[in-house]
């Protein structure tokens, strides 16, 4: 630095307002490299979840294959071992081996805090240690050791019971048997547990009565060879050699297309592992790699999630930076002019602004690592308390660092070298020159006005071709080059609407002067407005497009699951005690009582032919009020009406619909075969058991039926925006009164709900780093307008303009940026969002209608402003205490 | 100590005047004391010239009387069209509501906002007011006399140095100021456009009855005036009637022999601007 002065006058006369600059590069850089850790974490996670699950072990032998063979001398009789015991058996004959344990596991279905519950269930490993984190190992039969995450899901403690189903298929008579059990928790584990939820005692395993499948074979190396690498190669060649020996001597099944040749061959695969007669043999290591290949495609959709939003960030950025160095050098005009006249150089001019921002991108490079790695330890450590404790610290990679700080360097650079070209065309003239009124050039760049409409009209003719013709590859190409050609034009039109709504604003009295100076502003410095708005128009069209396509998808999905489930949800009974529950509960919003009678249901679709159940009569005027949509009793086939009934009684395989002969209880003599009505019913998942919804246009002789309020059920209306924590409370509140509760399609719709607002939320987060550089754009581009305009703010304020108003002025200027970034970016957000739900849903009967959640686009805007105004604070402040007396002598 | 107030121009009344005015800058050695006690009254519907040599303290004179900056001590009265205001007790926002309804400026930079036209830029002290109205029956006839009557849609930069400045001296007549306060309008002139500003400020005092107060360098311009006052050390030397230029220049040759330290005060008034 020392060998160029033109440098250091640079970051004596103008350090000061690097400061916006940097902060773009400190932001950027923290994005990205706080996205390369936390990708590094979560994949030092999986390798970690990899590890556990394979630690203890030298060998895994995958037993899977023998599940769905047949013994090998044809005889099984379930009660013999099994052929993974018999290898097991076999392998731990061999020298070296310490042990070689067969694991199995079934699969077990019930219910648990309200939702239904599917658990693998295995036996306990000898060969892994578990690590209990509450409660004890299970001892017992009925005893169960779950893993922690699992059990915190459907919120099970230490010593809750668990009721289960489990199914046996028997060969003999080619049936499923069901059965269930009573399992007990008797602990917690922790750490990662893959491939089972829960752990039994052998024994316990053994007396549920459902299907064990093999799973894996264990096998340990005794002595010092356990944990050899070597010594695990040559006991897997040796297994596999021993597999395709029995094989071939009939002792281990087999597909005998791999056998015809006598011996199975032994295949190497890719990854080292063995494959023998659809075995498969993997060493400690091998298995590791296995399941983080298996799993490497999420990492690298984070990873392209990750770097594409840094790229947002980044761009952004770039367009913050680069405005900075234009600006930087035009107010150093007069300096950088003074240096020419005393015999400086273009090139050095040039080099010192190109050296500066190299300085401030490695500065900035740094800060940013820095950030970055806090940022990330600070996510990875809430990660481990609220998501997976197991979830691997971040560490800083050589990645990560050279990452960050080429990126801080190459942008600033490459950002200040425009400006840097600029320096050195200063003219010494310049020093010379007296201060004059600066015209303002009304100078239309055609080539960039002309590209930009062009990509304009092209890219957002290509989206709504795309929402036609449902083509998302269109759609995105056509975005982001309508989006490239909106940003070309810019710099002709932002400048114009901010003028305009300036004027707009000067209507009102108050803001008579600020509006219309604030205005003239916005097109005296073109550029910079542009630029500035551009920064901004990128974040708020994101975030539009992100939330309004959220709102447009949640909404065609509700529509389209109120097609299929019209009722929210219904309860088997009816009484006062229920009503005044769901009278009191917010996330009920409409409740009908359906009058029932008892009846005799008779169908050859119904398994048992006949069925004592009862009769519900749907008064049109009850199911129009709780109804989503005007089929209920439409049947996708047959257009006519239906009536519903309950999915269970239905026979499987009889799916679309059955005839129904519906009889009231009592005698020929008291009219009740003549009351008789038969129906055609599809079922339908809220009806409840053993019941028959009728429409009231199919009841013809509803006269001789006496329906009561004594045999009725419930059907329910529920509030768009419960969650499904709001229905299980409700569940529970009205289980006690109501017997048999419904709330599937609510469930439904509240699970949709969630995970389009989960992945919105997460989107939003990732977009809030561009937000936020563009946000510090605002706020540099205003405090270099305000340097500029220190004499005429003295003017005003001599002339009797009070501090208030000139901080107006400033203020109005970045919220008219904002309104024009808000405008244009909630108008493309619009379309890209309709755009892009409808390319993505390919089906040409359903019309896509926008759906604009107004809180949330209001919150945008609102923050929008919030932030634009909060960015004017300082340089606001600043021009309103410009000293009166400045503006009365030149210079 | 003399004032501008002599029994020959007897019954005039006052527009401004100052009171044992002190203003001072910086402590110790480096205090600079551009006002030292000094008291002065000028008479409305007159064109006063206020001379002195570098650092004399005109400017800080002038500042402080058009209620830009606040005396350490002393006091001014203003008489405005609600009669006399005083501006101590004044808080900042008082002064500067009283700035624009009662103190125009002309500058010696044109100071035109760059963004308005002619028009827009004559009538900003009314359009600041919000509500308020201009005159415009006196606007038309100002700006007629002034010549600028074509020129109204013009932006600043397509007007030339003496088109601004006629643009600058309509600004500061049109809202009727108890007192105008001129900063050299001639400095950045050439001889015939700063003639003809001067001329202006003449016409403003003898047929709009305006009071004008100006402070130069140059002693032709001073020749103009009504009275001219002459500062040095912060202090009133002298006050000449219809003075001729000649005169001038020989009272500013004693002026600067008599000012203190011209180097140091110099520094202080580049600092201030």
């Amino acid at each position: 630095m020392r060998g160029n002065p033109v440098l250091r006058t640079n970051l004596r006369s103008g350090g000061k307002r690097l400061w916006a600059a940097g902060a773009a590069v400190v932001i950027s850089v923290t994005f990205v490299v706080s996205a390369l850790v936390l990708i590094g974490s979560f994949n030092r996670t999986m390798e970690a979840q990899a590890e556990a699950d394979a630690a203890g072990a030298d060998l895994v032998i995958g037993t899977g294959a023998f599940a769905w063979a047949e013994a090998p001398d044809g005889s099984d009789d379930g009660s013999g071992p099994g052929p993974d015991q018999e290898l097991a058996e076999a392998v731990s004959e061999l020298e070296g081996v310490a042990e070689a344990e067969a694991l199995s596991h079934v699969f077990l279905e019930g219910e648990a805090a309200g939702m239904n519950l599917m658990l693998l269930a295995g036996s306990l490993p000898e060969t892994r240690t578990i690590d209990i984190a509450e409660g004890s190992m299970p001892e017992q039969e009925g005893e169960i050791l779950l893993a922690k995450e699992f059990a915190e899901a459907y919120d099970l403690g230490v010593g809750d019971t668990m009721p289960v189903n489990t199914e046996r298929y028997n060969a003999e008579t080619d049936t499923v048997e069901q059965d269930s059990a009573e399992l007990t928790v008797s602990g917690l584990a922790g750490g990662t547990h893959r491939s089972v939820s829960g752990y039994l005692t052998p024994e316990g395993l053994g007396a549920l009565d459902a299907d064990h499948s093999p799973s894996s074979l264990r096998v340990a190396l005794a002595g010092d060879a356990h944990g050899d690498p070597q010594a695990q190669e040559e006991l897997q060649q040796q297994v596999a050699e021993l597999i395709a020996s029995m094989v071939e001597r009939g002792e281990l099944p087999a597909d005998p297309a791999e056998t015809e040749g006598g011996a199975p061959e032994i295949l190497t695969q890719p990854d080292g592992s063995l494959l023998v007669a659809g075995v498969e043999i993997h060493t400690h290591q091998q298995i590791i790699d296995a399941w983080i290949a298996e799993h490497a495609g999420q990492s690298t959709v984070l990873v392209s999630i990750g770097l594409g939003f840094g790229a947002i960030a980044v761009f952004v950025a770039s367009l913050v930076i680069s405005n900075t160095f234009q600006v930087l050098v035009a107010s150093r005009s007069r300096t950088m002019a003074l240096l020419r006249a005393v015999g400086a150089t273009a090139g050095q001019l040039r080099r010192a602004t190109v050296a500066e921002g190299a300085l401030l991108g490695l500065l900035g490079g740094v800060l940013g690592v820095l950030l970055g790695w806090s940022a990330a330890s600070g996510i990875a450590f809430a990660a481990q308390r609220l998501w997976q404790e197991s979830f691997a610290s971040a560490e800083l990679s050589v990645l990560a660092i050279a990452a960050g700080l080429t990126l801080g360097v190459l942008v600033t650079v490459l950002a200040a070298v425009m400006p840097a070209l600029k320096a050195g065309r200063t003219s010494p003239m310049e020093a010379l020159r007296p201060v004059e009124v600066a015209s303002d050039q009304r100078r239309i760049a055609w080539v960039r006005t002309v590209l930009g409409i062009l990509f304009a009209a092209g890219g957002l003719g290509g989206v709504l071709l795309a929402a036609v013709l449902h083509a998302p590859m269109i759609g995105a190409t056509g975005a982001v080059v309508g989006f490239s050609g909106v940003l070309l034009m810019g710099r002709v039109l932002v400048p114009a609407v901010v003028s305009f709504l300036g004027r707009l604003v000067a209507a009102l009295p108050q803001l008579r002067v600020p509006g219309r100076l604030a205005a003239q502003n916005a097109r005296a410095v073109p550029r910079r407005t542009a630029v500035t708005t551009s920064a901004l128009l990128i974040g708020v069209t994101l975030v539009s497009t992100m939330t309004m396509g959220a709102m447009t998808a949640q909404h065609s999905l509700s529509d389209e699951l109120a097609e299929r489930n019209p009722v929210d949800a219904s309860l088997g009974t009816a009484s006062e005690q229920t009503e005044q529950v769901l009278e009191e509960s917010p996330t009920v919003v409409g409740h009908q009582q359906l009058p029932g009678a008892e009846a005799t249901l008779d169908s050859e679709g119904i398994e048992a032919g006949s069925v004592e159940g009862r009769v519900i009569l749907a008064e049109e005027s009850a199911i129009e009020e709780i109804a989503r949509s005007e089929s209920v009793f439409q049947e996708e086939h047959s257009g006519g009406p239906v009536a519903l009934i309950s999915p269970d009684l239905l026979e499987a395989g009889m799916a679309e619909s059955a005839e129904v002969t519906l009889t009231p209880h009592g005698t020929a003599e008291s009219g009740a075969l003549g009351a008789a009505i038969t129906v055609t019913a599809a079922p339908a998942s809220w009806v409840p058991a053993d019941t028959v919804v009728l429409p009231e246009v199919l009841a013809d002789t509803a006269e001789l039926w006496s329906f009561e309020s004594s045999a009725a059920m419930t059907v329910l209306r529920i509030s768009e925006s419960a969650s499904m924590g709001d229905l299980t409370r409700l569940g529970n509140e009205v289980e006690a009164s109501a017997g048999e509760v419904s709330l599937d399609a609510a469930m439904d719709r509240a699970s949709y709900t969630q995970v389009i607002d989960t992945v919105l939320v997460v989107v939003l987060v990732l977009l809030a780093a561009s937000v936020l550089v563009s946000v510090v754009g605002v706020s540099n581009t205003l405090a270099l307008s305000v340097f500029e305009r220190r004499r005429e703010a003295a003017l005003l304020r001599a002339m009797g303009m009070t501090r208030g108003s000139v901080g107006a002025m400033v203020t109005l200027e970045a919220l008219l940026m904002a309104a024009v970034a808000l405008v244009l970016g909630s108008g493309l957000g619009a379309l890209f969002a309709w755009g892009g739900v409808s390319s993505l849903v390919a089906r040409d009967d359903v019309t896509m209608v926008l759906s604009i959640p107004w809180d949330r686009m209001g919150m945008i805007w609102g923050v929008t402003f919030l932030a634009a105004a909060l960015a004017s604070f300082l340089p606001a402040r600043a021009l309103s205490r410009t000293p009166p007396a400045a503006g009365l002598s030149a210079q | 100590m003399r004032t501008a107030n002599t029994p020959s121009e007897a019954p005039t009344a006052i527009a401004v005047r100052a009171e044992a005015l002190t203003k001072t800058y910086g402590s110790g050695d480096a205090a600079v004391r551009p006002l030292q006690n000094l008291s002065i009254g000028f008479p409305s519907g007159r064109f006063t010239a206020v001379m002195g040599p570098s650092g004399s303290g005109k400017s800080t004179l002038m500042h402080v009387l058009a209620g830009l900056d606040i005396p350490d001590s002393g006091e001014i009265t203003l008489a405005t069209g609600r009669g006399p205001v005083s501006f101590s007790g004044l808080n900042e926002k008082q002064l500067t509501l009283l700035r624009r309804s009662s103190v125009g400026f002309i500058f010696q930079a044109y100071n035109l906002i760059p963004a308005m036209t002619a028009e827009e830029n004559i009538v900003l002290p009314a359009s600041l007011g919000g509500g308020s109205t201009i005159d415009t029956a006196f606007f038309r006839q100002v700006v007629e006399r002034l010549g600028l009557s074509e020129r109204l849609h013009h932006r600043p930069f397509e007007l030339s140095g003496g088109q601004q400045q006629r643009v600058a001296v309509a600004r500061a007549l049109v809202s009727r100021p108890s007192v105008v306060f001129a900063d050299e309008p001639t400095g950045n002139l050439d001889q015939a456009t700063g003639a003809e500003v001067l001329d202006l400020l003449r016409t403003a005092v003898d047929e709009f009855g305006q009071t004008v107060i100006m402070v130069t360098h140059d002693a032709a311009a001073a020749a103009q005036a009504d009275s001219t006052v002459l500062l040095a050390d912060g202090r009133v030397m002298e006050t000449l009637h219809r003075p001729s230029a000649e005169q001038l220049a020989a009272a500013m040759l004693h002026a600067g022999s008599a000012a203190a330290a011209p180097v140091t005060a110099r520094a202080i008034d580049g600092g201030m601007s």
